[in-house]
This record gives structure tokens, C-alpha cells and sequence, in this order.
């Protein structure tokens, strides 16, 4: 508890201490006898050894408690003398009472006035304590780093931590930012530690002019030029309020001297020997270029806010010591209320005092304003001692007069809407809901009336399971809905002010179905804040498809089909999409009993539409090895419905469709291959040069190699994923079915293989290798002996076809040779 | 070319089936001097043919080079965003779909892609391509602009229709404008007096019927009752969207071991499907647990991108149908308008489309 006092004092010798007051003089004091305890509040610590040591910098705690204690004492002394001396002057000093504010008038001026935080008071004063090398040229203490204070807890080791030397032995990070919620003292902490440690505060607030050329010169001012008067003690800047500044012309200049302060000394750091002394530290500084010293940071900078990360913040941040300050304990608070009242004659008990604390938040400004101004109403009330008591017990119920104005979260409001307190009067409760609402932000107050329009139907209600009430709720969310729309219209925000008309859509709510029984088990009521229904999830599904939707249009190859469908994607989505889907399950090819007739559909009409690119048939394996015809891109999600909760969509539909699509598949084999036999030809007709296409690498192409289990067909299909770039390698799965390496296969040329890096040879696989729209790599390798098709063996030819774009303007004979070279 | 509807669509005028008068005057425009045709606007509902009857068109003016297309993404910059636009382009056309875009960027769109192919002018084609060179001796002389299609006109923001009313005239010598759109109702007059208006309108169902038939007896699909009762079905289903027809009678066909009886029940697509099951439901129990069902409903078909509106109007085309009280139907039809013009002032769609549908259970509750 005593540790505090120690970081601004020092040890000089054995019997002498040096500290430094509040008021930034130095004084010095003798030590004390160990035996000599002439006081006899001394005793509180009789281990003065302790302090002997010098594990704490060196001073006596027992010493600076006498001095305040006496100063008290003196100062009551003085009190008790006006008041009794003078009894008309009393009268006068409450008017003047009157003229200040309490919350200023209790400011606390000491270190031991400060309420609550004592961890943080340290940490900032052993921070300012750390500019002292430079500032005042004095020696830290030999013990200011490695902390041996007998309860060393974690926070102090990590304080060492930060606090590195630097050249100037200056704290690591020249910036000290303290943020917490309002009035808990942070500016105060600021002042008064500065001030203990020696400095002049120097306050920059949101009052002042923070931007353009002003502040620079403030600020150079502040922090470079030295006092002309000798006596000055050296300046700490307080950035109080910083967050408030909008325009972030203080931040940025903060920066920049940051900035400058870094580079200095950098270029300092080199010049100076870095095992010096701080003498010769000091030394060789004074000989610098008056340039260089005039961009080193010298004085320390201390910011407060409220919000941490508040935008302008977000740059500054890094360079700061960060320090939170946290509300101060009920406690601490409560000791603090006591001693106010006991001072300003008010008579409030422990109880009221707590309730008080509670109201206010544990905000301490507002207990001192709101003390004040309780104490004052009823001073006028003609009371001499003031009782509180009474005061806020009369405000329990309806508190609202000093109930500190805090936003209720969203979803309380929605459970409060729906509530109706038979013992409140109804108008009552009307106006403590509109109060609550207005408190709101505009999005909360859309939060609230999504959220109320998802549970009103969980709620119970008068009148329930009828529908008029839902159909007269229609007409006010048309009245939101307009209000919305003309907040967010773009040509101006000029009708802002019809913002506050939407305060009634929560009311409405609450006319309509706020009942007792949810007052009374509210509990019990299962209310949904999920984001199920929520319009931004709404929104991110319809981009989903949207997006899907996109993909198909780009795939489209065949223009004449684009120029039909592009007109309008509603038709896309509302017309062809369904029946593309219908006509893709397959399901129905079972059902046509005659092979030719099957074989003829097949053809003509599946096959068709797996070729035009709408969609691309796909296989996934299961864990089960089990295999399904899939649709990419997934036509399914977009028409059918049902189906989104399940991730493969419809494996029930693929199962069914499972039985005919080995059949498709060969199907499908038979139609790929007679169609590179095609192109082939068309190659060797086409005797152009040399090949655009030289670098395999460029090729991604992302392969999924099935094999029947059937071994009728043995194939190997490969995709290429529409989005893949033309980068990246081929890689190739060999189909676990083959186990036989073919001799036949291994008669192909080597190159071959170690392109695809396979182990084995498919003797029946033929790849294909499409790639999307970009262009299109055909690669015809080994498709013989395929039953059904009897081809001959052809020779182990590789034809490239490189489309670019949708013209076949580039269409080059390649062989694996001039490929892969 | 795989789906009925692409395989059997006209690409000549010739082919044209249903509406003889319309081809009849596009005949006439493509066969009088090219140089002379004017700006087209051509309005029609949805499937009627207006965008087969515009390639038609364009087939018969220049050659049928007008299928060899391309889709380019063209880029424009609007106030630091950045939008891309599909430009579909022939040697002799390019189309654009403002309406992709969104807002009112189409504006910035209009005027730098229509300048920037009104101020090139057109070079002979003849004497570039070989294979053309013949159609072209045989019309009289190839035109010498460029044709613009412009999708889906009618979503086109005023600023882009202000926008080409210059355009249009200004560089009339190097461009034409082929505007398609569903209904007139929101191009400006300045626009519409500058071009041919041509309405094209739906096939009637004994149209219909008799295209299906033709391409029923194409593909061999057997219709086992020669009264055609199950085409009529699906024409009446259509309700002259021939494209929603001819879509319909494949995939039934396809289902159905390709023989259509009169029984084979109408293929609709799953949110139609989804839709009837609602408006049964509302017409049934008229709830507040059944209007937090459909709500899911809703749900679902607007994340399946089916927009409010189509929802709304076949979600009263389907009570209507199941009601009988004209009262009722009245006061739905009502109801119905109300709530249809909320949504399109509106943004909370789903607030409208639950208001509606409780306001109609109120109308039969009483």
C-alpha cells in the first residue's frame, strides 16, 4: 500500500531522503531514528528497516504520513477556528459553496486523495518517475528496474519490461495513454502524479484549438522550448479529451513528432559511445547540432480518452504506454463519499451512499454533482445538516432524475416491450419505454424493431392467435419502412429528423402485444435474437446465389445461349435454372425402358447440356467410398428448396440418381472421346506452327479421378475450377482401381510420365483437361481398348488445343515434345 | 445447341412463327435500304420473343455474323468505384444490360459507351471478310452503323434515359438503338417519340400449343390423346411465356419416358411449388402460428433470390384461383395492390410481404 510513495523519492545518502513534493519542490528530510517513533501513528509499520534497505527508493513513508497527517490536523485546526470564531462567516462559505462545483472543489491535489487504480497511479508515475535521467538530470534509483519490492507482483516485472532504456534513458514508448470510462479521475490522476513527479502540467483539451498551424506552435512550444523562468519546473503535456477531437490535427502532429523524435535519436544513438555514462550522455547532447536536439522528445506526453479505439486513435496507438484505468471499488468510493459528507456537513448514511454509488455507476464526478446538488435542495429546504437518506429512498421507484442516462441493450428492450407491470400504470410504463428508446441510436432502434418483430409471435398476448393484430402492426412497419428510407436517402441526410418517429414502432409493438403474463414469466418466454432471420443474413445468402448465378453466366460458352439469358438474371434464376435442374437429375432415364431411345436422350439432350458449360458434372466421394453425380456450380441451391441444411444438398436425390449414372458416365466417355477423335483430325488438318502454349507450369488444373467400381468404364475427369488462373502445375491422382501396369503404357514417352508424375499407367483412362474459359488444353492420350468403343490404338499423340477467349483463333499442333520442352 | 427452347429458336425472320404482322414489318425494315432503319423499341411481356425477333432482325440487315459473339468485361469509372459491365459484342452489334449495374451508375454507361461507338464509324465489312463479301452483293448495300442492343430498357434510371436522348440523335449516322423492354411505363416520352414502337405480343395458347405440337413431333415425343389437352395445359400454365412452354414441355418429356399423357401433371419450378403450398395454407388456417410459418416461407424464397414482387403477384394469382367469393377475391386484389406498391417504395421487404398476407387472412376472416 506504502509502495507508491517511494517512486518519486529518493535515497541520497544513509540519513538523508530527498522527495519531491506535490507541488514539484524537492525537499529533503532526515531520516528518522529506527527507535526514535516520536508519533505515535507511526506504528502502523514498525519494520522500519524496511525501508532502510532501500528496496523502495528510498523514503520513509512513516515520515510523509506525519507531514500530511499534521498538515490536516493544521488545516481542521484553521476550520474549526473560522467556524467557531466567526459563525456568520459559515454562512457566507456555503454561498460559496454554491459557486463551485463540488466535483471541482473535491478534486483530489494529493496522491493520497486519489480514489481507486493504485496499480495504474504507480505504473504512470514510475513512467513520468523514468524521464527524470533527462529531465533532471538525476540518477535513477539502482533498484527503479529490478523491482525488489517484497510483493512484487506480475504487472511490475512487465512494467520493467517496457520501461526500456533507451539512449537517453528515456521510457520506451514516449507516449502515455490512459483511457477508462468517464469520471473516474483520469485527468486528475494525470495532474496530480505529474505534478508529484516534478512536472508542470500542461493541459491541451478539446476546448482548445486542435488543428492547423496553431497547434504545431503549441505544441513545439510545450515540449522544446525551455522555461525562461529558471524556477519553473518542466512542463508534462496532457492531451485530456482526445478522442473527441474530430478532426485529427492533434494525433497527426503528435505523430509526426514521434516520427522526428525517432530519427534523432537514432542519429544520437551513433554518435554517442553507447556504454557512456549519463554525464557524458549529457555531455555529448549538449554538443550536438541545436537541429538534432530540437527534435528529441524531451518532456513526457500523457493522452486521455475514453475509447481506446476510437478511429483517430487507431495510428497513435502503437507508440503509446497503455494503461487502463478501471472503475474504483465500491469501497474505496464509499470511503471517499464519507469524508465529502462529513466535510460538507451532510448527513447520509453508508446505505445511501452505496445506492448513490451504484446510480451513478461508480462514475465518482457524477457522485460528488449529484451529491451536490441533493445537499442543495434540501439546504434550501432550510435544514442545517442535510439529510440525504430520505432524499434517494423517495427516488427509488422512479429514480430516472439521477439514474445516469445508459443505453439498455437491444434485446432487454425487446423483453421490456413485450412486458406489462400490472402494478404500473400503463401511461407510466409508456413513457419509461420511449425515454429508454430514445437513448437509442438509430441501428439499435432497427435492431429493436427486427428483434420485436421475430418474437412477437413467441409472446402471449390478448387477442392471441388472431391475425388483426399482425395485419394493423403491417401498416406501422410500411410507416418504418418509409422513415428508413428517407434517412438513408442518398440525396442528403437532411431528413434526419424524422428519426425520431421511429421511437413509436417500438411502442406500437408494445401496444399491441405487451401483456402481464410476460411480465410475470418472462423467463420462461424463449425470445430469438438470433441472426436466423436477420436481413444481413438474408442479404449474404441472396449474394451467395447471386454469386453462383454469375459464375453459370460466365461459363455460358456458347454466346447464342448468353444473349437469350443475359436480358434479365431473373429470368435466369425463375425459368431456366429450375428446369436445367429437372432435366439434370436424371432420375427419370431409368424410366425409359428402350436402350436406343435411352441412348438417344442421353445424347442429345443431357449431354448437351453438360458440354454448353452451364453446369459441369462433378463426382464427390463420401467417406464411404461411395460415389455421387454432382452438379458444379450448384445449380440445386438456387431452385430447390429444403435442402440447405444438408451440405452435400441432396445426397438422398444423388443416391436415387446413383443407379443411372454410371450409365450417363459412359455415356458421357463415349460422347468425349468420339469428340477428341474429331478434333484430332481437325488437328492433323491443321498444320499450323509452333505452339503459343509453352509453359506447362501455367496450367492449374485441379483434377478429381473417380474410379468405377463397375470397370466398365474406367475414367478420369478432370475440371478445371472456373476461377483457377493459369498458374500452377498439373497434378494428377492415379486411379487406385489400376493395378496392373500396362506394358503398353509404358511405352509412352517418358516425358509424358514425368509431367504427370503418375506411378501407374491407366490403360483405359483417357484425360481430359478443360480448362474453363480461358482456354481449353485437350490432352488425348491412350484411349484404346475401350469396349464399347473399340477404338484402334492410336499412336501417343498429344493434341494441345489452346482456345483464347470464345474464337477459335489460335487452334496449334503440339506434341508432348514441343510441350514440355 | 441443347434445350428445346435453344435448339428449336428461329435465327431467321423466315422462322418466325407466332405474331405474323410483327415479322411483317421487320421483313419490311430489313428489306428497304438498311441505311434507312430507324431506332427500334420493342416491349412485350416476358418469353414473347422480343430478343429472338431482335437476332432475326439483325441476321437478315448484316449477315449471320451476327451470331459470332463475344463477351467482353468492359470497365467504367464512376467517382473512384469501379464497375464492370458484360458487353456482349458481335462484328456488327454490341448489347449491354444497364441494368446489372444497379442504381443510377447506368447513366455513366450510356454516355461513354454509346459515344465512344457513335464516334467510330463503321468500316465496310465486305471488304474485310471473305465470306461475306457474297451477302453482301446481294443486299444492296451493307450499313454502314453499328447496332445497340439495350437489355431489360425499361429499368434504365431517367438520368441514362435523359442521357441517350441526344445520343440517339446526335450520332444517329453511326448507331441504332435496339431498346427491348417488358412495359413502356417508365421510358420518358422523349425517348419513345424518337423510335419505332413495336409491341410484340404473347402468343396465344393455340399458338402456343401448335409450337409445342411441332416440336413434340420433331424430338418424337408421343402424345398419346391427339386433342392436345396436355399442351394446352402446359400453354395455359405458360400463360404466353413460349420460352416457360417450351421449357416445360422438355423437362416433362424427359420425366415421362417421353409420352405425354393427359394425365402427366404440369412440371412447375420449386418456388411455385413452395408458393402454392402457402397459399393453401393462408386459405386454411388463418393464424398467427400459420403467418409465422409462412414467414420461414418468405424466408426461403427471397434467399433463393425470388424477388418480393413475382412473390406477391403469384402468391395472389394462386389465392385468387383457390377463392371463390368474389368479395373476397376483391378485397385481395385490394390488398394485393397496396401491399405491391409498399414494396416497390419500400425496402424491408419481408415486413410488407407478412403485412400482406395477415391483411388477407383478416379479408376471409370476416
Amino acid at each position: 500500500m506504502s509502495d507508491p510513495l517511494s517512486h518519486y523519492c529518493q535515497q541520497q545518502n544513509e540519513n538523508t531522503i530527498t522527495y519531491t513534493s506535490s507541488t514539484g519542490k524537492f525537499i529533503t528530510i532526515k531520516k528518522k531514528e529506527q527507535q526514535g517513533i516520536s508519533n505515535p501513528d507511526n506504528n502502523i509499520i514498525s519494520n522500519s528497516s524496511f525501508w532502510k534497505n532501500g528496496s523502495n527508493y528510498g523514503i520513509d513513508i512513516n515520515t510523509l504520513m506525519d507531514n500530511i497527517n499534521k498538515k490536516k490536523e493544521e488545516k481542521q485546526k484553521q476550520h474549526d477556528h473560522n467556524r467557531s470564531t466567526t459563525n456568520k462567516n459559515s454562512t457566507d462559505k456555503n454561498n460559496t459553496n454554491k459557486g463551485t462545483l463540488w466535483a471541482e472543489k473535491w478534486r483530489p491535489s494529493l496522491f493520497l486523495d486519489l480514489v481507486g487504480n493504485e496499480k495504474n497511479n504507480r505504473k504512470i508515475l514510475k513512467w513520468l518517475r523514468h524521464w527524470a535521467p533527462l529531465v533532471f538530470q538525476e540518477d535513477l534509483p539502482k533498484n527503479f528496474f529490478t523491482n525488489s519490492i517484497v510483493n512484487t507482483s506480475n504487472k511490475d516485472v512487465d512494467i520493467k519490461e517496457d520501461l526500456e532504456k533507451d539512449i537517453l534513458q528515456r521510457p520506451a514508448k514516449k507516449i502515455l495513454l490512459i483511457y477508462g470510462s468517464p469520471g473516474i479521475g483520469k485527468t486528475t490522476v494525470a495532474h496530480v502524479l505529474s505534478k508529484q513527479a516534478g512536472f508542470t502540467p500542461r493541459e491541451i483539451n478539446a476546448s482548445d484549438e486542435r488543428a492547423g498551424t496553431k497547434l504545431k506552435d503549441k505544441l513545439t512550444n510545450t515540449l522544446f522550448n525551455a522555461s525562461v523562468d529558471k524556477n519553473d519546473s518542466p512542463v508534462c503535456l496532457i492531451c485530456d479529451e482526445i478522442d473527441g477531437s474530430i478532426e485529427n490535427g492533434i494525433i497527426k502532429n503528435l505523430i509526426d513528432i514521434l516520427n522526428k523524435d525517432i530519427v534523432a535519436t537514432k542519429e544520437l544513438g551513433h554518435s554517442v559511445v553507447v556504454s557512456a555514462t549519463d554525464n557524458v550522455a549529457k555531455n555529448k547532447l549538449k554538443s550536438k547540432t541545436k537541429a538534432l536536439r530540437s527534435k528529441i522528445l524531451t518532456r513526457p506526453i500523457i493522452i486521455i480518452c475514453n475509447n481506446l479505439y476510437s478511429k483517430p486513435l487507431e495510428k497513435l496507438r502503437s507508440y503509446c504506454e497503455i494503461i487502463h484505468f478501471h472503475k474504483p471499488n465500491e469501497k474505496e468510493l464509499l470511503t471517499r463519499l464519507e469524508l465529502i459528507c462529513k466535510t460538507e456537513k451532510i448527513n447520509a448514511s453508508k446505505k445511501t451512499l452505496m445506492k448513490l454509488i451504484e446510480i451513478c455507476q461508480s462514475d465518482i464526478r457524477n457522485c460528488i454533482n449529484n451529491l451536490q446538488f441533493l445537499s442543495n435542495n434540501n439546504s434550501t429546504q432550510g435544514a442545517g445538516l442535510i439529510t440525504l437518506d430520505v432524499d434517494i429512498n423517495n427516488n427509488e421507484d422512479n429514480n430516472q432524475n439521477i439514474e445516469k442516462d445508459v443505453p439498455l441493450p437491444w434485446y432487454q428492450l425487446v423483453q421490456l416491450i413485450f412486458q406489462k407491470n400490472p402494478k404500473i400504470d400503463g401511461s407510466i410504463i409508456f413513457l419509461t419505454l420511449l425515454n429508454k428508446l430514445e437513448l437509442q441510436s438509430f441501428s439499435t432502434i432497427d435492431r429493436i424493431i427486427s428483434g420485436c418483430f421475430n418474437n412477437y409471435s413467441i409472446v402471449k398476448y390478448s387477442d392471441i392467435g388472431s391475425v388483426n393484430k399482425p395485419s394493423a402492426l403491417s401498416n406501422w412497419l410500411y410507416f418504418y419502412d418509409l422513415l428508413q428510407g428517407k434517412i438513408y436517402s442518398t440525396n442528403g441526410g437532411t431528413e434526419f429528423e424524422v428519426l425520431r418517429y421511429a421511437y413509436v414502432i417500438p411502442l406500437v409493438f408494445h401496444e399491441l402485444f405487451a401483456d402481464v403474463t410476460n411480465f410475470r414469466n418472462n423467463h420462461a418466454i424463449d425470445f430469438q435474437f438470433g441472426n436466423k432471420f436477420s436481413s444481413l443474413e438474408l442479404r449474404n445468402k441472396i449474394s451467395n446465389l447471386r454469386n453462383i448465378v454469375d459464375l453459370i453466366k460466365k461459363n455460358l460458352t456458347p454466346c447464342d445461349l448468353y444473349i437469350y439469358y443475359n436480358s434479365n438474371s431473373q429470368i435466369f434464376i425463375n425459368e431456366l435454372l429450375p428446369y436445367v435442374n429437372i432435366l439434370l437429375n436424371t432420375d427419370y432415364l431409368k424410366t425409359i425402358t428402350d436402350s436406343n431411345l435411352r441412348n438417344k436422350v442421353v445424347s442429345e439432350n443431357i449431354i448437351p447440356l453438360i458440354h454448353i458449360n452451364i453446369p459441369v458434372l462433378k463426382f464427390i466421394v463420401n467417406g464411404k467410398n461411395e460415389q455421387f453425380l454432382d452438379v458444379s456450380p450448384p445449380i440445386y441451391k438456387i431452385v430447390e428448396f429444403g435442402t440447405e441444411e444438408n451440405n452435400y444438398g441432396n445426397v438422398n436425390m444423388m443416391l436415387k440418381r446413383n443407379i443411372c449414372y454410371k450409365y450417363l458416365l459412359s455415356k458421357l466417355e463415349e460422347y468425349k472421346i468420339n469428340n477428341k477423335r474429331k478434333r484430332s483430325y481437325e488437328n492433323e488438318k491443321n498444320t499450323s506452327g509452333s505452339v503459343t502454349n509453352t509453359n506447362n507450369s501455367n496450367k492449374k488444373v485441379k483434377k478429381s479421378n473417380i474410379v468405377n467400381n463397375d470397370n466398365i468404364v474406367n475414367h478420369n475427369i478432370s475440371s478445371t475450377s472456373p476461377s483457377s488462373t493459369n498458374t500452377g502445375s498439373f497434378t494428377s491422382i492415379a486411379p487406385t482401381l489400376d493395378n496392373n501396369t500396362d506394358k503398353r503404357g509404358k511405352s509412352k514417352p517418358t516425358n509424358a510420365f514425368e509431367f504427370f508424375k503418375m506411378k501407374t499407367v491407366v490403360p483405359l483412362s483417357d484425360k481430359d483437361v478443360r480448362n474453363g474459359a480461358d482456354g481449353i488444353v485437350t490432352i488425348a492420350n491412350d484411349m484404346n481398348k475401350n469396349k464399347k468403343e473399340g477404338l484402334k490404338v492410336e499412336e501417343d499423340r498429344v493434341w494441345v488445343k489452346y482456345k483464347e477467349g470464345f474464337s477459335n483463333a489460335v487452334r496449334k499442333k503440339v506434341t508432348w515434345k514441343t510441350l514440355f520442352e | 445447341m441443347s434445350l428445346w427452347v435453344d435448339k428449336y429458336r428461329p435465327s431467321t425472320l423466315a422462322e418466325l412463327s407466332h405474331n405474323e404482322h410483327v415479322t411483317n414489318i421487320l421483313k419490311s425494315l430489313s428489306e428497304n435500304n438498311p441505311n434507312d432503319l430507324p431506332h427500334l423499341l420493342l416491349y412485350g411481356p416476358n418469353g414473347s420473343g422480343k430478343k429472338t425477333r431482335t437476332m432475326c432482325l439483325l441476321n437478315s440487315i448484316f449477315d449471320s455474323s451476327v451470331y459470332r459473339l463475344k463477351i467482353d468485361v468492359r470497365q467504367f469509372q464512376v467517382n473512384s468505384r469501379k464497375l464492370e459491365l458484360n458487353v456482349v459484342s458481335s462484328p456488327h452489334h454490341v448489347e449491354i444490360t444497364p441494368s446489372d449495374l444497379g442504381g443510377s451508375y447506368d447513366r455513366v454507361v450510356i454516355q461513354e459507351l454509346l459515344k465512344e461507338i457513335g464516334q467510330t464509324e463503321q468500316v465496310e465489312f465486305g471488304s474485310n471478310i471473305s465470306n461475306t463479301a457474297n451477302n453482301n452483293s446481294n443486299s444492296n448495300k451493307s450499313p454502314r452503323f453499328k447496332v445497340v442492343i439495350i437489355n431489360d430498357a425499361n429499368s434504365l434510371s431517367l438520368d441514362a434515359q435523359a442521357a441517350l436522348r441526344r445520343t440517339m440523335e446526335k450520332y444517329s449516322k453511326n448507331i441504332r438503338l435496339f431498346m427491348l423492354c417488358d412495359s413502356l411505363s417508365s421510358i420518358i416520352s422523349p425517348i419513345k417519340s424518337r423510335v419505332l414502337l413495336l409491341r410484340i405480343p404473347a402468343p396465344t395458347n393455340q399458338e402456343i400449343v401448335s409450337i409445342l405440337d411441332s416440336i413434340c413431333f420433331k424430338q418424337q415425343v408421343n402424345i398419346e390423346n391427339k386433342d392436345n389437352s396436355c399442351l394446352l395445359k402446359i400453354a395455359s400454365f405458360a400463360n404466353g411465356n413460349l420460352r416457360l412452354a417450351l421449357l416445360t414441355l422438355e423437362s416433362m418429356a424427359m420425366a415421362n419416358n417421353l409420352t405425354l399423357k393427359d394425365t402427366t401433371s404440369v412440371i412447375r419450378p420449386d418456388w411455385q411449388v413452395v408458393l402454392m403450398k402457402m397459399s393453401n395454407k393462408i386459405i386454411k388456417e388463418r393464424n398467427v402460428k400459420c403467418l409465422i410459418e409462412c414467414r420461414s416461407m418468405l424466408y426461403e424464397l427471397l434467399a433463393h433470390c425470388i424477388p418480393a414482387d413475382v412473390i406477391l403477384h403469384d402468391l395472389t394469382m394462386f389465392i385468387i384461383s383457390a377463392l371463390a367469393n368474389p368479395t373476397i377475391i376483391i378485397g385481395v386484389v385490394k390488398n394485393a395492390s397496396i401491399f405491391d406498391e409498399r414494396l416497390a417504395l419500400g425496402s424491408k421487404v419481408i415486413y410488407h410481404l407478412e403485412g400482406f398476407i395477415a391483411n388477407v387472412m383478416c379479408e376471409m376472416e370476416k
